[in-house]
């Protein structure tokens, strides 16, 4: 291994796991390590040896550390907190068969969680990046089965659910979103990660934000027309009831909008070709955000070739859109899981071929 | 128990002691404690190092070498010195129950 080797491996290891300037303090000390044995006359490759693998460095680094929360803990968190909201969710939906809606709902959100939560009191998983990943994406799963609902009515609920619904719900829901990504992209600027990243969780809030002011405007500003139109669930219905007010009003939006859709696809695709690239554990998340911004994407694109019959076609019906952001919270925890596993088998390896050098 | 954790252990009491008798840069007093366990990995101590600077027990200043580039400098602080002998008498005391139970603290004989 070479000393450029060395500290990118150890960089990427720290990523996110401590402050950027304590990175920088401890990539610096390394340096100097390096630099204090090539004066002895020892080479990049012995001084790797020396100072051991660098995973494992990060590991004893973050370990001895004081003031480090448990990423295992502070996942789960905001993750029960969702559950819960989730359940209501469902339970709302399933109104005419509440215990149905309950058991659906709490089923779906904390079996994941269980079964996550076994496998880490098991010692399943290895490696402190690897459970940093977990928890980032954990939280982003746990995001994707809370918006899904949400994205669905903001991008149609408006138009297909009951008002209350979207009222009660899907502005709770969205507030939480665009804090979400406001946090995420504030954690982003703290870390050691490339600046440009944190564009795209700062266009899904800004995204959201816009939705959000569409919604609230629809409904208070239009009056009588917006709320006929609610209480309509089909989208014939709804095309009837666009009279030519309705058509300019959604069609200004519909062009902020679009501008949005196209910053998060452009956006969305760099960070997920910067994961990939240098297999950072943002990656993980960044999977998330790629594919619950996509789904988003196409449903408001749907939602606009509906109001503009020369707009592009569809891919996916926009009514789909709950199930595809629950398939797609169930294919990161997936992913998630076999990374883990994949790394944690990896250091039982390393650990098992550094104890037997030891013998 | 893994091999080397019980030596983990004294690394904290072994850094102080290194860095209370000398002012020396990172990368000695790595280089003095593997000398002495050199089945530690020079990252290890560097961690604890890093704990016992963020616990007050060390300070650094920036030194220069001769001719060399500078170098972060550590030195053993009065909380580090209090640190050190509370350590030192935790081991010594550990020692006498040791011998207590009869189990030789001497250095085994050379061969």
């Amino acid at each position: 291994m070479t000393r450029k080797d060395y500290m990118n491996k150890l960089q990427s290891c720290l990523c996110f796991l401590l402050p950027e300037k304590e990175i920088a303090d401890i990539l610096q000390d390394m340096e100097e390590c390096f630099d204090a044995g090539a004066a002895e006359g020892r080479t990049e490759e012995q001084v790797c040896s020396a100072l051991g693998d660098p995973k494992a460095a990060a590991r004893d680094i973050v370990s001895n550390r004081r003031g480090i929360p448990n990423p295992a803990r502070s996942a789960a968190v905001p993750y029960v907190v969702c559950t819960l909201l989730g359940a209501a969710y469902f339970l709302y939906m399933y109104s005419d068969m509440p215990i149905r809606g309950a058991v659906t709902g709490t089923v779906a959100l904390l079996l994941p969680l269980l079964i996550w939560f076994i496998l880490e009191r098991k010692n399943f998983f290895k490696g402190v990046l690897a459970a940093r990943a977990d928890g980032l994406a954990l939280a982003g799963a746990t995001a994707a089965f809370l918006s899904a609902p949400l994205f669905s009515m903001l991008a149609n609920g408006i138009f297909f659910c009951r008002p209350n619904e979207v009222l009660l719900f899907s502005y709770g829901t969205a507030a939480l979103t665009i804090g979400a990504c406001v946090l995420l992209t504030v954690s982003v600027l703290k870390s050691s990660l490339p600046k440009f990243l944190c564009v795209f969780p700062a266009a899904v809030a800004g995204m959201m934000m816009v939705t959000l002011f569409l919604s609230v405007n629809n409904i208070y500003m239009l009056g009588d027309e917006v709320r006929k139109l609610l209480q309509n669930r089909t989208e014939d219905d709804f095309v009837a009831y666009l009279t030519p007010e309705l058509q300019y009003y959604f069609g200004t939006y519909g062009q902020i909008l679009s501008l949005y859709i196209d910053i998060i696809i452009i956006t969305d695709f760099i960070c997920f070709l910067w994961g990939i690239v240098n297999k950072n554990a943002f990656s993980v998340s960044m999977l998330y955000l790629a594919v619950s911004g996509g789904c988003y994407a196409l449903n408001v694109r749907y939602a606009l070739s509906v109001m503009d019959p020369a707009a592009p076609p569809y891919l996916i019906k926009f009514t789909d859109g709950p199930q595809i952001y629950a398939i797609a919270a169930v294919l990161v925890l997936i992913a998630v899981c076999a990374a883990r596993f994949i790394a944690g088998k990896k250091e039982k390896a390393a650990d098992n071929s550094s104890k037997d050098g030891d013998c | 128990m893994e091999k080397g954790q019980m030596k983990k252990g004294v690394l904290e009491l072994c850094i102080l002691q290194v860095v209370s008798r000398e002012e020396l840069y990172g990368y000695e007093i790595m280089k003095q404690v593997t000398g002495v366990f050199p089945e530690l990995n020079e990252s290890t101590v560097y961690a604890v190092l890093r704990r016992l600077h963020a616990d007050g027990c060390t300070e650094c200043y920036t030194g220069g070498t001769s001719g060399g580039p500078a170098r972060k400098y550590y030195r053993v602080t009065e909380t580090g010195k209090e640190h050190l002998q509370k350590m030192l008498d935790e081991w010594h005391e550990m020692l006498a129950a040791l011998e207590k139970l009869g189990i030789s603290t001497a250095p085994p004989p050379q061969k």
